[in-house]
């Protein structure tokens, strides 16, 4: 929880940062939402205390496993909606710019479940590797370890991408 | 150690910004001299700033899901519209023969029997597309006044595919429901 807010405001916007991280596991936002939601309801009924210092990592843990082991409803939002291509660039740069992404995105999304939830925490969300340890409760080298395959992975990708 | 395979093994605490000065220095001036290496680490950035394009984005369809769920219906395929049409078409089938005295034979006395119509008027349909192109209703009246029919259809049904006998009026934003009209 971050200090400084109210308990409400607190929880809120813990929600919001879940919405957003469930976004870039599941791409689609109503499935995200419903996530977060069921996340919440199972915190509910185990009695989780939205106090302690655990809630914040347990609901990411908890909204991570739910975006692995989702049944989609909807589609994965297309990208080329929500890409703003950079001032200046052609139709032809931007096209490819949004397929960059879109190459991007599909890799990630096949990359088993550990490397996936590593990588959009660490390279993603932005989170440091001990506090993406805490989140996954797991060694801070097991991260390392998941990060590194996960982005060789999307390195071979990209490269076969850029040579074809 | 190869210095190529130096600079594999550390290339995530590079990314990372956690290696020492000196570990720093001889990563880069290897990058400096080994366009293979160069190469390498060219596409680890480009990633790193793709995975950041990707957050961007990400945020804002978690922001603007507003916006997420008006946009796939501008693009939706006007089959919608075309189905409302038909249906349209059908119940003014239906209104015609419901509303058409309609001979059934003879009865036993040698009179002819006419099949009384279940709607006593005649039924006009009006279609209406709003402006903006996105919803078609239509209310259908009923006589009991609890009960409401209301179709609606998203449609981009263009106006000009419309057939001509088909009576369209203009609806803009925040006027009443279409209504069904009896003449």
């Amino acid at each position: 929880m971050r200090s400084g807010l109210s308990a409400d405001a607190a929880l809120e916007d813990l929600r919001r940062r879940l919405v957003r991280y469930a976004v870039k596991l599941v791409w689609n936002r109503a499935d995200a939402e419903e996530i977060v939601q069921e996340a919440f309801k199972i915190a509910a009924s185990k009695q989780q205390r939205v106090t302690d210092a655990s809630f914040g990592p347990w609901m990411f843990r908890t909204t991570g496993n739910l975006c692995m082991n989702l049944r989609r409803k909807h589609k994965s939002e297309s990208l080329s909606d929500w890409v703003d291509p950079p001032h200046g660039q052609t139709p032809f740069e931007a096209a490819s710019a949004v397929e960059r992404i879109e190459t991007l995105r599909s890799c990630i999304a096949a990359l088993p479940n550990q490397q996936r939830i590593a990588l959009t925490l660490r390279w993603i969300e932005q989170f440091d590797y001990k506090d993406v340890a805490i989140v996954m409760d797991l060694s801070e080298s097991a991260v390392r370890a998941h990060v590194h395959q996960a982005r060789r992975q999307l390195a071979i990708a990209m490269r076969r991408l850029d040579d074809a | 150690m190869h210095e190529c395979e130096y600079v594999k093994a550390h290339i995530d605490r590079w990314l990372d910004g956690e290696l020492e000065a000196a570990e720093s220095g001889r990563f880069e001036s290897h990058i400096a001299a080994c366009s293979s290496c160069a190469t390498l680490i060219e596409l680890e950035r480009s990633i790193s700033a793709d995975l950041v394009s990707l957050d961007g984005v990400a945020n804002r369809i978690a922001h603007e899901g507003a916006i997420a769920e008006q946009a796939p219906r501008r693009r939706r395929r006007a089959w919608p519209a075309a189905a409302a049409i038909v249906l349209l078409v059908g119940v003014g089938f239906l209104a015609t023969w419901l509303t058409n005295d309609t001979p059934a034979g003879p009865d036993g006395n040698g009179r002819d029997i006419v099949r009384k119509p279940v709607v006593a008027d005649p039924i006009q349909l009006s279609i209406l597309l709003p402006d903006d192109d996105s919803r078609l209703s239509v209310r259908i009246p009923s006589d009991d006044p609890q009960v409401k029919i209301i179709w609606l259809f998203e449609t981009t049904q263009a106006r000009s595919n419309l057939p001509a006998d088909i009576d369209v009026e203009n609806v803009g934003p925040g006027d009443a429901a279409p209504t069904m009209n009896r003449s």
